[in-house]
């Protein structure tokens, strides 16, 4: 059960939502910033995002019963503009995706999956019925109409096992729905029998029933409408976790997507994007963006809108700190900066604005400060031997690098701390220390270097797992480079964060398959960018900044790109010192060559 | 016979291994090939009279073909010869840790020959399988006929070496045991931890259930769980409902009825999964308990890594015990 009382940052798996009351979902959710309007389109849409970025619990907000304790009343929500009956469908690790499937023969796994997943997303449908709506909201007579009209679509003969199963356990006049349900889970046991004798001989036959998109999908789901009442009302099916589908199954999906029935069903995929391996159809054919789906990216959020997923954090964060027994509503004040960095900071500040005028005022003030002030920071504390303390709601938002669970859970871990440290109650904790800011948010950066690969998911090929290590090294002499730029007085561009790559990188060569390698992990995120000479795009890496506390890098913002050949950066993959000296080599070669064109 | 662990003072001091049945041969001598040293031992002490009609020696492509390490193909080799004075036949199942396609297709070639059999008696040694293979090796072999007795040998290391294994490639279910999901109920995850902790924490995040329940062996089978990378343990833990409970991991019927225990327990609120992580023993117990159930999932959690060089070293006693 969902309980923020005692901490308000824990996080909770999507399974374990299910049980939580429609009103603490609501109360919970914040709409800003979620591209909400989006995925109540009628549209098939996929949304893309790793893990803990908080898609399942989108999801789980637009149920019906979260819905209609929003509206009062279902017939309140299904009157309003583009209303929809949203069918949470978890795609569980081993529900779905079971091994025997993927072993069987390409043609026979594609029928039986495709009809497992049809039974799994019926069992949904009718739960959502019979437990989302208000005790008695359907006539049992149109329920029993409804639960006929469903067995019609399977061969009677294939089903008449499941038939007497059912009645076995309920009066279809009766429980129509509950006759229902037993008749699909009677159906599912046949595919889990068949899938057990499979495995002991590979002459077994499938002799059960099978179903498909238009013989039972489909009309399934109009079939809901006329028991709604509400042909305008269409099906929204949510596949939560699509990744762990495997291919020939996410082909099944895709080929739902196809048929672009929207106004009756509608698909909804959430999955984190290098998990979902094809758009493929059964058959030939592939989806296109805009041509059949739309897609959403709750990780672009950050780079391309950072102010808006800073407010989204905190609007979040300060709901969780509403619902518990924290002291405060304000989480600036209760995550505060370290007191003698904001005031370094401010001093510098002061500094540079008598330096932009003395300078002769190059360009916006503004950006002259924003430019170096933080930079200052950074070289004055190594300077000084200062320590650097990661801290502060802004800072931390920053390394959370758009993943709403990277914020929530450090935070979770502070109060862990405090409580234990100091041995205080959830009541009497009014802020965290700077300090203890800094530790869990640097023990987590260390561990993200380290485990990251170690968590790698689905097929990593051996060939793969050997450039593990060069990876790490590579990681390494990037953090340490941008460390060098980052606390060098002379560096033009101090913070920058990312680099661009000029040279050919050969397809499947080592490095070609440590960079994919890297973008997998999620050490770096890859974007293309048209290069200012024109006439092409340009590979573009960004660190995680969920590595700044471990390199003692700037996490809040970067400025320019480093340039590296692919020469250079199998050097970074073997040796840290020799690529960064000859990185540095290269700084100094451009300084003395700028200051020669300069004088001339 | 109940279950008994043989010092390793007295398997050097003359001990030796008989048949199941005093009378008559065994129909089947089953181990696997390992990249340890102490996957030798329960076919250097067969007793001089130790006769089985067939010698399965099991192995997983992936050592034998590994050019780096000679060990497993060195040990295949050693199998097969001390086995050829025991048994009318031997034969080398080459199944895959990573490919369950092939490991399934292996096991149940190279057993095939058992379906002709009214009644089996086997001695299995089941020290260095991975614990996949071994399973669907049960599975295939209580298929194929309703007469099965069963001696397991386990060789219990004297010392682990740092690290075991590393990383998870993949969480999947054992074939055969894929169990029954109720969309309406939630997931209710049970492992059997053991000495590789982060591959417990690593199974919990893929499954992402609703609740968890811990195993933790009692006594300890010199492991303790959640003694590194505690406060990363301990985040994944909180996001959902986790109780701990103790089996023995040293007892196969032990393990049994403690699973089967919770499984009655908890059976008709969740769809259960049961992740064996400990012994080859209790992973025996959990096979027992899933068997009976039917309808509950057991997983294997595929690791990135072995720790080929060092996994560990020296016997302390040797487990026999029925199944």
């Amino acid at each position: 059960m969902i309980d923020v009382s005692e901490n308000p940052f824990a996080v909770h798996s999507p399974d374990a939502l299910n049980r939580v009351p429609a009103e603490t979902i609501v109360d919970l959710f914040i709409k800003d910033h979620t591209q909400l309007d989006n995925v109540e389109e009628r549209k098939h849409t996929f949304i893309w995002g790793p893990r803990g970025s908080g898609k399942s619990f989108m999801l789980r907000y637009l149920e019906p019963k979260c819905r209609f304790f929003e509206y009062d009343s279902p017939d309140e929500y299904f009157n309003r503009e583009q209303a929809f009956l949203g069918v949470y469908t978890p795609c569980k690790k081993g529900e779905i995706d079971k091994t025997e499937l993927e072993i069987l023969d390409e043609r026979s796994s594609q029928i039986i999956s495709e009809h497992l997943l049809n039974l799994t997303v019926a069992e949904e449908t009718l739960s959502t019925l019979d437990a989302q709506f208000p005790p008695n909201y359907f006539d049992n007579d149109d329920l029993v109409e409804f639960s006929k009209r469903i067995v019609g679509f399977f061969d009677s003969g294939s089903i008449s096992s499941s038939k007497k199963f059912a009645s076995d356990m309920y009066d279809q006049n009766q429980q129509p729905l509950s006759w229902l349900e037993a008749l699909f889970t009677s159906e599912k046991r046949n595919i889990s029998n068949y899938l057990k004798r499979r495995v002991l001989d590979p002459d077994a036959e499938y002799t059960g029933t099978t179903s498909g998109y238009h013989d039972f999908m489909l009309p399934l789901m109009s079939s809901v409408q006329d028991l709604l009442g509400r042909q305008d009302v269409p099906i929204y099916v949510f596949l939560d976790d699509a990744f762990h589908l495997f291919e020939a199954q996410q082909e099944v999906i895709n080929t739902w997507i196809a048929n672009r029935d929207q106004s009756t069903l509608c698909v909804k995929i959430s999955s984190s994007r290098d998990r979902y391996e094809t758009f493929e159809t059964i058959g030939p054919g592939m989806i296109e963006l805009t041509h059949d789906y739309t897609e959403i990216d709750f990780e672009e959020l950050y780079t391309d809108e950072h102010k808006n997923y800073s407010k989204k954090v905190k609007d979040i964060a300060e709901k969780r700190l509403e619902l518990s027994n924290i002291p405060t509503n304000d989480i600036d004040e209760f995550l505060p900066e370290w007191e003698f960095e904001k005031e370094e900071l401010e001093k510098i500040r002061e500094e540079l604005e008598r330096e932009y005028i003395e300078k002769g005022e190059p360009g916006r003030k503004s950006d002259y400060i924003s430019r170096y002030a933080r930079a200052r920071l950074f070289q004055k504390l190594a300077d000084g031997k200062t320590e650097k303390y990661y801290s502060g709601f802004g800072e931390i938002v920053h390394i959370s690098s758009g993943i709403i669970r990277n914020f929530l859970e450090p935070c979770q871990l502070m109060v862990n701390r405090v409580k234990k440290k100091k041995g205080k109650n959830i009541e009497n904790i009014d802020y965290i220390p700077p300090k203890i800011q800094n530790e869990v948010l640097t023990d987590i950066s260390e561990r993200f270097l380290q485990e990251a690969p170690e968590k790698l998911a689905k097929n990593l090929s051996q060939e793969d797992a050997t450039h593990l290590d060069d990876l790490q090294i590579l990681v390494r002499s990037l953090g340490e480079l941008f460390y060098n730029r980052l606390t060098d007085p002379d560096s033009r561009e101090p913070r920058v964060f990312s680099f661009t790559i000029r040279g050919e990188i050969p397809d499947e060569s080592n490095l070609d398959r440590i960079l994919k390698l890297g973008e997998r992990i999620g050490y770096f995120k890859h974007k293309t960018y048209s290069t200012k000479e024109g006439g092409g795009v340009s590979d573009w890496y960004i660190l995680n900044r969920r590595l700044a506390p471990r390199f003692k890098l700037d996490p809040t913002g970067f400025e320019g790109r480093m340039t590296l050949t692919p020469q250079l950066l199998e050097i970074g993959c073997q040796d840290t010192r020799e690529f960064i000296r000859r990185r540095l080599d290269i700084d100094k070669n451009q300084v003395s060559l700028q200051s020669f064109t300069e004088e001339q | 016979m109940t279950e008994r662990n043989i010092p390793i003072e007295r398997l050097e001091g003359g001990y030796n291994i008989d048949q199941v049945d005093e009378d008559q041969q065994d129909d089947l001598f089953l181990t696997s090939a390992g990249f340890e040293q102490r996957t030798l031992k329960s076919t250097q002490l067969l007793d001089s009279d130790y006769n089985a009609d067939l010698g399965v020696i099991y192995v997983n492509e992936e050592y034998i073909n590994d050019v780096d390490n000679n060990k497993t193909k060195d040990h295949v080799e050693k199998l097969k010869n001390n086995l050829s004075y025991h048994c009318d036949d031997v034969d080398v199942i080459e199944g895959s840790w990573l490919d369950a396609g092939k490991q399934l297709h292996s096991i149940r070639e190279g057993l095939q020959s058992l379906k002709r059999k009214e009644k089996l008696n086997i001695t299995a040694d089941v020290t260095t399988f991975n614990r996949e293979a071994l399973l669907v090796c049960f599975n295939m072999i209580y298929s194929v006929c309703d007469e099965v007795t069963t001696r397991v040998l386990y060789m219990s290391p004297e010392e682990y070496g740092s690290w075991l294994s590393k990383g998870h490639r993949y969480v999947r279910n054992i074939v055969g045991f894929a169990g029954m999901q109720n969309s309406r109920k939630p997931t209710l995850l049970m492992i059997l931890s053991g000495f590789e902790k982060d591959r417990a924490i690593n199974t919990i995040e893929e499954i992402e259930p609703a609740k968890v329940l811990l195993g933790i062996g009692k006594p300890p089978n010199k492991d303790t769980f959640l003694d590194k990378n505690k406060e990363r343990q301990q985040l994944v833990l909180d996001r959902q409902d986790t109780d701990k409970f103790t089996f023995p991991p040293g007892s196969i019927s032990g393990t049994q009825d403690q699973l089967e225990e919770l499984i009655s327990e908890y059976h008709n609120d969740y769809n259960i999964i049961v992740s064996p992580m400990s012994t080859k023993i209790s992973t025996l117990g959990a096979w027992k308990a899933a068997r009976k159930s039917g309808e509950i999932q057991v997983t294997y959690t595929i690791p990135v890594e072995y720790n080929l060089e060092e996994y560990s070293s020296g016997i302390e006693y040797m487990y026999s015990g029925m199944l």
